[in-house]
């Protein structure tokens, strides 16, 4: 695209080894903000006399030999329009956009061809072609970002690995506003970097606080809601600005069961908590219905529950293990373990084949350091249970971003994953990351990239 | 006794502390009625199991699973 009032019509970075140099028709398409103004006044005032609507056609079906000498064409259901202009009317038509404000992009039009395979001929000229040829070996030479990345992350005075990985530290979000619940083995209250946080506790363990005697729970809900401005050691918490249910559905001894867990899912729907994290699975692989009711119900209300895979996987030995409930149950998001250099963890497990028992999304699983109980303070431990509580801080900062709950929210966090080469069957749609300002769609009105 | 789990079924999401009622009639001791998500807990001596999956607007009963995490020390948890 170009900014209006731009003269940037060659955006094109990023093009993959093979692919071509853009070819274009010498028209515009104009993308329109929704619900402003009107599109037809805007083109006319810009000196586009022959404006076609596409809602003055029988089922919006525009013929294209009726508005062949149409200056400009709006799909109305769209707020799109494809302009004939040259290109000093276009720049002249983006300045004027500026004041009124209603235009989101103006590109050149492409023209597109039916996929065909690398390496045969086209109908683009021989210069096209040697151009196409330097893009290549540019690109090649440069496109390094795919895991697994032999440069692997590492923790920093700053930053913990995981925070690194999945760009939490440029991330503007924080958030604020948002619920996440933790489902875990309580919380260690007296921990100073939690001072002055809000924090709701709830035990659903008989004759057990919600403090945590374990430490897990107090790991989990570091990674996953912890501070920005640690004591001391890096950063190590994602969502800083959350507010955050800690319910106990784990013992002190680290045990738990279904009517724990559940009654814990069921406050955090009613307290309207989108998101609920639950590093806890039972080692066996049948899916397990309770579990498919929580989550689907769950998922109605707007709350998104994400749970560990599993850590049963025994890969050296060739045992690539299986998803475990709750996380194999299919309306539940399921979290696999990556290490510093995004593959997958010895321990993490593998996809089972029936529904549900998919690994969603990969997230920090490997030497994850974050709060302890005191006075320990800190710990540095591996798990699909740390990865989790990586990929529900990340949902938060997105639940802020975008305003999506529930089904669109995992459905974001899912397409905003940073694809890797380790298997789908291990990592699903690969590394969970933090909604960045400018770089990624983050409000579903922003179109502009 | 049995700690079980009972989905009720979407069509009685609204009639939740009915099918209580009628489960505690087969027999089964209920702890919690969890409105949010249609899923009443508790307990049932194995040979009322058969009646309690019988009764109107229960989708399924299951045993409850124990979840047990690795002591504190442990490196992989």
């Amino acid at each position: 695209m170009i900014e209006p009032g731009s003269e940037n019509f060659a955006r094109g970075t990023g093009r993959p080894p093979g692919s071509e140099v853009l070819e274009t028709t010498g028209r515009f398409i104009v993308v329109f903000d929704e619900g402003e103004g009107d599109p037809t006044a805007t083109l006319r005032n810009a000196g586009l006399g022959n404006v076609a609507n596409s809602r003055d056609f029988s089922n919006q079906s525009v013929d294209p030999l009726e508005v062949e000498n149409a200056d400009a064409t709006i799909f109305s259901e769209l707020g799109i329009a494809v302009v004939s202009a040259d290109r000093g009317q276009v720049r002249s038509f983006a300045h004027s956009a500026e004041d009124r404000g209603p235009i989101q992009s103006i590109s050149p039009e492409l023209v597109h061809h039916i996929q065909k395979r690398q390496g045969t001929q086209t109908s683009t000229g021989q210069g096209q072609n040697s151009q196409a040829g330097q893009q290549a070996g540019f690109q090649t030479a440069t496109r390094t970002d795919f895991g697994a990345n032999p440069l692997a992350f590492q923790d920093s005075p700053q930053f913990t690995w995981g925070l690194q990985a999945t760009q939490v530290p440029s991330s503007p979000w924080s958030g604020r506003g948002i619920r996440v619940a933790v489902l875990d083995t309580g919380f260690d209250s007296t921990h100073p970097d939690f001072a002055g946080r809000q924090i709701t506790t709830q035990s659903f363990i008989p004759n057990e606080q919600a403090q945590d005697g374990h430490g897990h729970g107090t790991h989990c809900i570091g990674t996953s809601t912890g501070t920005n401005a640690p004591g001391s050691g890096p950063r190590y918490g994602i969502a800083y600005g959350a507010e955050i249910f800690v319910g106990k559905v784990l013992s002190n001894a680290g045990s738990g069961s279904d009517g724990g867990i559940i009654a814990g899912i069921n406050w955090a729907v009613a307290n309207k908590v989108p998101i609920i994290s639950m590093s806890l699975g039972a080692n066996v692989p049948q899916v397990h219905p309770p579990y498919t009711a929580a989550g689907r119900r769950a998922l109605n209300k707007g709350s998104l529950i994400i749970a560990a895979a599993g850590n049963n996987a025994a890969r050296p030995q060739g045992n690539f293990g299986f998803v475990t409930p709750p996380a194999n149950s299919p309306h539940i998001l399921a979290v696999a373990a990556l290490q510093q250099n995004l593959d997958v963890t010895f321990f993490s497990a593998r996809t089972l084949a029936e529904r549900g028992g998919q690994v969603d999304i990969g997230g920090p699983g490997f030497q994850v350091h974050s709060s302890w109980l005191m006075p320990a303070k800190y710990n540095t431990i591996s798990g699909t249970s740390m990865a989790t509580p990586h990929i529900a801080g990340l949902a938060a900062l997105w639940a802020e971003a975008t305003g999506f709950r529930g089904r669109e929210l995992w459905a974001t966090l899912v397409q905003e994953g940073q694809r890797l080469l380790a298997p789908s069957v291990d990592v699903g749609s690969g590394l969970g990351l933090a909604p960045q300002r400018g770089s990624r769609s983050v409000s579903s009105d922003d179109d502009s990239r | 006794m049995v700690n079980v789990s009972v989905v009720v079924d979407d069509g009685h999401a609204d009639d939740l502390d009915r099918v209580a009622e009628r489960l505690r009639a087969s027999g089964m001791a209920v702890d919690a009625v969890l409105d949010e998500v249609g899923i009443i807990t508790g307990s049932v001596r194995p040979q009322d199991l058969a009646a309690v999956q019988e009764v109107e607007g229960v989708a399924s009963v299951t045993a409850d699973r124990q979840v047990s995490l690795p002591p504190p020390d442990s490196d992989i948890q």
